[in-house]
Formats: structure tokens, sequence, C-alpha cells
């Protein structure tokens, strides 16, 4: 090869990845830009002005915030007595915890009115009568419930990884706990603990599920643009809050980058010698079994709720509602299925083969490309939604499933990205050079050596798209039609027309089909011979054979 | 220098410059000539632009100037697949997802044809030998996630030497090894280059492993060759302080730490 040669091919991955930047930039940055424009400085004065703005904009603040602390505090505690005791069921109460992840954020809220409503469960139990649930303290709840499983899980991988011979060393240095609280534990946890406060609170902030559901009279910016949209098709106010809701998500994923670029945390894996306490594995087992209970509680109101002749004044048990529930929206399901599919199919492809331009072909182009897919994180699936209704309205693929994937794949596609760019990164960085050595051309590399090696990587982000596809009710609400409407959908509707018992059973299916994946990706991850899967027996070989 | 009949590799006045903003010089003018069967050691403290120079010759970095000539053709701009040369990381580098025999076969059954079973039949038969002669014959259904730093250099060895390279390069190969596994090594190493003749091109900044397995050694400082001499010259006559002090001072220091221990056999 000439050195024009190499130039050229240099010239040639430059060129795929303006591709994948344009198609990106083309498929959200465009449709947000379009949407923006449509916007006025007397119309944002009209909503500023108007008596609905100011109270939603308090109430969001201020219940995010609550919702926020609530909810880092219990994951924060739940994920220290899953990780620093021994006590039992450990896997069982993951496994609960996590649970909540799977259903739409609107059936938590549902979930709460069955429990607590007026002739919820509880309250009947109880005695109370009157409205407690509905508005903040509904909000602040179903909130909780709908984040939780994610701070939690963003935590509990920060105290799994703690290097915990900084202990060690600091008991032989005689530093009192209190003292190793404030100078190691907190200063370590600070970086893992901002990225789970912007999570958590863009997670809460952008929903619009829960505060629609159990919110009553209280609103919020997310339910306004939520009802002004759908309601009263007022794109332009819709437009209005939509940006407001940006705002949040930008300045979280502002600190988040910045957060990221300053230093590099080392987390070392090392076994911990924690003295054996009775007291402190009862306390983490009552703590765990508290807050499971509450996490599960709403899920098995589904069960209550939809096998009941009539909730709550009838509840004996029967089958009708389930049978009636899959004979009417079977369609919708298999509306679900197809883009749930078609979208992990096509949006792990997409990420797979960016993360592998970005991680290992690295550019100064490259670094452009994955801020850009990182930038898509900041951006509230209502918002994505009302955007492509205003761009795309009209064209060839509005009303089509092919738009539900899309504005699906993109507004998933920043986490599993994510997954594989580090996936990558921690590969070895010299396979490529081995490669071009032997005379073993790129593709092969990633077919015969990346691709196997990620496997785990790649299944895990096929089951995350499928599973966020199965209970969004953001980016798609104001993009599907009548024959393309996926399931989770039929919760608002059903909402509206006082179907309880088929809200429990959608509730429910979605929740099966996704605990569905869950188990047959696990179950596909241990099958293979697996480099993630089976590292772990391996390390622990490793000391065994070492000569 | 004394006169090379044999030359194998031929270097040219290789310059490299990095774009971008440091517009650091790596290389600068670098000339010398490796001779069939040679072990040449490349000796450097840390930045010294070593690894560079291997990238370079190996054709993973193109030299802003300079030229690059095997058995007399130009290769300076020669695909690196093109080169005869073969390369073993520091870091290894081996494919996690295949064995032991995969990992040193994969390469060289990929250019043989499907239908041509005779051929890969010799390949695995070789591949066999190999690693019975790097003496990891046993481990062949092993996964390198199972193996030992030292056991999972040696399949990285195995893996290159498969293709019969003209040269192969090593990248500080023992960096990561324990000391007991780098003397094994290195007698490994050595026997493999007796019975295979291949040129070798090692880089170290351990002064001790290089006069220890070398032919010839090539001290390096800031981008440029200081010195390309057999151990015993560089020695005797350094080229510079540089070299009196980074390459013989240290070995003294070394020996001197050693022979109160060692009856005085340093006299």
């Amino acid at each position: 090869m000439t050195k024009r040669a190499s130039l050229k091919k240099g010239a040639v991955t430059g060129t795929v990845k303006v591709t994948v930047g344009l198609v990106f930039i083309a498929s959200v940055i465009i449709p947000i830009i379009r949407m923006f424009s449509s916007f006025t400085i007397e119309g944002a004065k009209a909503v500023i002005e108007g008596p609905r703005f100011l109270p939603a904009l308090k109430n969001t603040v201020v219940l995010t915030l609550v919702s926020t602390a609530i909810v880092l505090v219990l994951a924060y505690l739940l994920a220290w007595c899953i990780n620093r005791s021994d006590m039992k069921l450990k896997g069982l109460f993951s496994v609960i915890l996590v649970l909540p992840m799977l259903i739409p954020s609107i059936s938590h809220g549902m979930g709460l009115i069955t429990l607590l409503g007026t002739s919820g469960i509880i309250t009947d139990l109880l005695g109370i009568s009157g409205n407690i649930i509905y508005g903040p303290i509904g909000i602040v709840l179903g909130s909780v419930l709908y984040a939780f499983p994610v701070a939690f899980i963003m935590l509990s991988d920060v105290l799994k990884y703690e290097d915990m011979t900084v202990y060690e060393a600091a008991d032989v240095l005689g530093i009192s706990k209190k003292r190793q609280l404030v100078r190691i534990t907190l200063p370590y946890l600070r970086k893992p603990l901002i990225a789970a406060v912007f999570s958590t609170f863009s997670l809460i902030v952008t929903d619009y599920g829960v505060p629609i559901m159990i919110g009553g009279q209280t609103k919020t910016i997310s339910s306004l643009m939520y009802e002004e949209v759908i309601g009263q098709l007022d794109f332009g106010r819709g437009c209005f809050y939509g940006l407001v809701l940006l705002i949040p998500a930008l300045v979280a994923f502002a600190a988040d980058i910045l957060n990221k670029e300053k230093g590099t945390s080392a987390f070392v894996k090392k076994g911990e010698g924690r003295a054996y306490s009775k007291v402190r594995n009862r306390v983490a087992f009552g703590v765990c079994t508290l807050v499971s209970v509450f996490s599960i509680l709403p899920i098995i109101s589904f069960l209550i709720c939809g096998f009941s002749e009539k909730y709550p004044k009838n509840i004996t048990f029967t089958l009708k509602h389930f049978g009636d529930t899959l004979e009417r929206y079977d369609g919708y399901l298999i509306n679900s299925l197809v883009i749930a599919l078609a979208t992990a199919l096509i949006g792990t492809l997409i990420a797979f083969v960016t993360a592998y331009l970005t991680a290992r072909m690295r550019t100064p182009l490259s670094k452009g490309l994955h801020l850009l897919v990182l930038t898509f994180m900041a951006i509230p699936g209502i918002v994505l939604g009302l955007s492509y209704v205003m761009t795309f309205s009209g064209s060839a693929i509005y009303g089509t499933l092919f738009i539900l994937i899309m504005v699906n794949t993109v507004h998933f596609i920043s986490s599993p990205y994510l997954m594989m760019y580090n996936g990558f990164g921690k590969m070895n960085e010299n396979l490529e050079a081995v490669g071009k050595t032997m005379g073993v051309s790129r593709l092969r590399m990633i077919k015969d050596v990346f691709l196997p090696q990620s496997i785990g990587t790649v299944l895990e982000m096929f089951s995350y798209f499928f599973v966020n596809c199965m209970m969004t009710i953001s980016a798609v609400s104001f993009l599907v039609a009548r024959d393309t409407t996926p399931i989770s959908l039929m919760i608002p509707r059903l909402n509206n027309q006082g179907l309880i018992e088929r809200m429990a059973i959608v509730s429910l299916l979605i929740l099966v089909v996704n605990i569905i994946m869950k188990a047959v990706i696990g179950i596909l991850k241990k099958d293979r011979w697996g480099y993630s899967a089976k590292k772990n027996t391996r390390k622990t070989k490793k000391v065994k054979v070492k000569i | 220098m004394e006169a090379l009949n044999n030359s194998k590799l031929k270097i040219e006045g290789l310059y490299k410059k990095f774009d971008g903003e440091s517009e650091k010089v790596a290389l600068n003018e670098v000339s010398f000539e490796v001779s069939e069967g040679e072990f040449l050691s490349i000796l450097g403290p840390s930045g010294c632009g070593k690894t560079t120079l291997l990238r370079v010759l190996v054709g993973l970095l193109e030299p802003t100037s300079g030229k690059i000539y095997l058995d007399g053709e130009d290769i300076t701009y020669a695909h690196p697949s093109k080169r005869s040369m073969g390369i073993v990381f520091q870091n290894y580098a081996l494919f996690e997802n295949m064995t032991v025999f995969e990992n040193v076969t994969y390469a060289a059954l990929l250019k043989i044809p499907k239908k041509d079973k005779e051929k890969r039949e010799k390949i695995k038969t070789k591949a066999e030998h190999l690693l019975e002669d790097l003496g990891i014959g046993g481990l062949l259904e092993r996964y390198p996630g199972e193996l030992s730093g030292g056991q999972q250099q040696r399949v990285a060895i195995a893996r290159t030497l498969i293709l019969n390279p003209k040269i192969m390069l090593f990248d500080e190969p023992m960096s990561a090894l324990d000391v007991a596994t780098r003397l094994q090594l290195r007698d490994i190493i050595k026997n493999i280059q007796a019975k295979y003749g291949t040129t070798m091109i090692y880089i170290t900044h351990d002064q001790e492993e290089a006069f220890a397995m070398s032919d010839r050694i090539l001290v390096m400082e800031d981008s440029r060759l200081c010195q390309i001499d057999t151990p015993r010259n560089i020695i005797d006559h350094p080229a510079n302080d540089y070299v009196k002090h980074f390459v013989v001072d240290n070995l003294v220091k070394k020996i001197d730490s050693l022979s109160e221990f060692m009856g005085g056999s340093n006299d």
C-alpha cells in the first residue's frame, strides 16, 4: 500500500463517521430545531402569564426534588444492605427491587390508586376515608416507585466495586469510622452520587405518567405538556413546555459530562474482611423486606384488581377481564412486540456500530460523534415525540410503525451505546494492530473477535431497547395512529374510560413480557461460553494455575 | 560499527512527527541495520520513542520521512500484513473468546480454503509443535482468561510464529510478568530463535534483560539513536555520558548491590 492509499482509507472511515453523525443529526437535532423554530416570544409570554404555568413549575421543582431525595436515600440504604451485609435472600431482594423497572410509570400511579385511593385495598383495610393519595403525595410516591430501581442499580454497582483495601488501611492507621465516612466514603461517592442524582432527577421531571394518573388537580410541566398536546392539540404551548423540560435535562446532562471529565476513579474489587454481625444482618433484612413489599405491592394490586369481577365493589375471582383484554387488545400487544423487537434489533446494531467507530477508531471525529449520541440522553421522550410530530406529519412515514421504531431507537440509544462504548474501551487496545499485522481484515476481526467477546453486552443492549419499548408512553404517545398503537398507551386511554381492571391486566401483560425477555437474555448469557458470563469464575481459576 | 554482510532490515533516516497540537517529534533521523537471525534490543526509558519506532517498523504508523528496506525491498508504506513481520505486545492482546489452539491457528487458517484439508491439517500440526516448543502443549483447549500472564505471552508468541515471520518484534513483552516468569520466558524466546532462526527486535527498558538476550543493543534517548553496538562494546566504550549513565552505571549498581551476597564474583 502506498502512502496515498492509506490516506484514502482514513478518509473512508471518516466518511462513515460523518454519515452516521448526519443520520443522527437528521433524526434528532433537526426535528428538535424544527420544533423550537415555531416558538415565539409572544407565545411564551402568554403561557407564562397564564394561570397554569407558574403553579405547575413550582410543583415540578418541589415534587421532583423531594422525590429525588427520597429515592437516593432509599437507594443508597438498600444498596448498602445488599452489598455490605451477610443477610439471607439477597438474590431475591435484588430481583424484587428492580421489578418495578419493567412496568410503565403510569402503572405505578395506577397501583397506588388501587392500594391507597378512595376505597383502595389498604385504605379500606385501615378504615381511612377521604382523599389522601391524589395530589402531591401520590406524585411523590409514584415517582419514588418509578425511579427507585434505576438509582438502586447505579449505587449498588458503586458499592460492589468499591476498593475495600482503603478501609483496611484506614483501620490499620487507627482512623475512626466517622472520619472514614467523611474522608473516604463521601469523596469516593461524590462522582457516582452526582450521576445518580441527575439520572433520577431527569427521569422524574420528564415523566408525565405518574402525575396524569394520580396528580389530580396538581399539575406538573410534563403533565401539562401532555394535556395540551393530546387534549387540546395545542402544539405551540406543547413546544414551550417542551423547552422548559429540556432545560433541567440539559443542565443535568452538562453536569454529568463535566462530572465524568474530572479525574478518574479506580474501581478495584477487593475481598472485604467484613466482620460478621447479626444485628447488621437483621436490620438489613428488615429494611429490605419493608422496601421490597412497598415496591411490589402495586404489582400485587394489579393481580387483585385485574382478576376481580368489578373492582373494588366485587372482588370475586374471574378471568373475564383477562380474556376481554387479550381478545380486544391483542392487536396492540402485537404492535408492541413488533416495535420492541424491531427497535431492539435496529437499535442494537446502530449502537454497536457507532460504539465501534467511536471507541475503536479514535479520531477527533469520533469524539464529536460520541458527544452527539450522549446528548440524546438529555432529550425527554415527550419532547422528542412532539418534535417528530411537527417535523414528519404529512410525510410518508407518519402514522406508520416505522416512525415509532425510529423515535424509540434514537430515544433509547444513549444508554446501550454507552454500555457498548465502555465494553469496547475495556478490550485490549492492540487487537486491531494484531489483526492488521496478521492480515485479518477489520470486518473479520469484528465478526470473529469483537462480537463474540461482547456478546453479553449485545444481549444486554437488546433487552434494554426491548423492555423500554414495551413500557414507554413518552416519545410514542403523540405519534401513534389507530392501527399502530402499542399496548402501553392503552393504559392512559383505559384510565379515561375508567376500565381499571383492564388497565391492571395490561400492566401485568407488559410486566410478564418483560420478565420473559429478561429471563431469556439471562439464559442466553449463561449458555454461551460467554466471556462476560464466565469471567468471574475464570478469574478465580487464574490464581490457581499461575506458574 | 562493523560491516554487516547479511543485512536483513535497513532503516534510513526515519523521522516521525505526530500531528496535533503537541507536534512531538518521536523519531529523529534514526538509521540502522539488522542482520539475518540477529537479536537486537532497543533500550531506552519511557517516552524515548522506542515504541513509535516499533510501530513504524511493523507498519502500524507511517513515518513522516525516511525509508525501511526488508531484504532490499522498500516496505516503508507496505501494509502491516505484507511485511512478513509479527509483533508481540506487552499485554498479549489475545483473542479472549478463542481457545489457545484457536488463537494460534486462527489467522493462518483464514488464508487456506476449507476444502484444502491437507494444508489445514499441516497448520494444526504445526501449531501443536509450536505450543509444545513453548512449553504449553497441554493447554490447547484453555481460554486465555484461564492462563497466567507468562502462559498468555507464550500463546501470543506462538500465534505470531505460525505465520513464519521474517522478523519478530517484541514490545516490552515481559513488563507485566513476575521475575521468575521473566527468566523462564527469556530462555524460551532464545530457544525459539535458535530453532527457527527468526530475526528478533526486542523493546525493553530493562538494561539487564537487554544485556542477557541481545546480539546487539540499540540505545535510544529522546527520539534519537545514541548507540548501537554489542553489549561488550557498549560497556567498554559507551558513546556518550547518557549511555554511560543509563546503561553502564545502572548495571554496575545492580551488580554491586548483589555482589556482597554472592561471594565477590564481581572482581
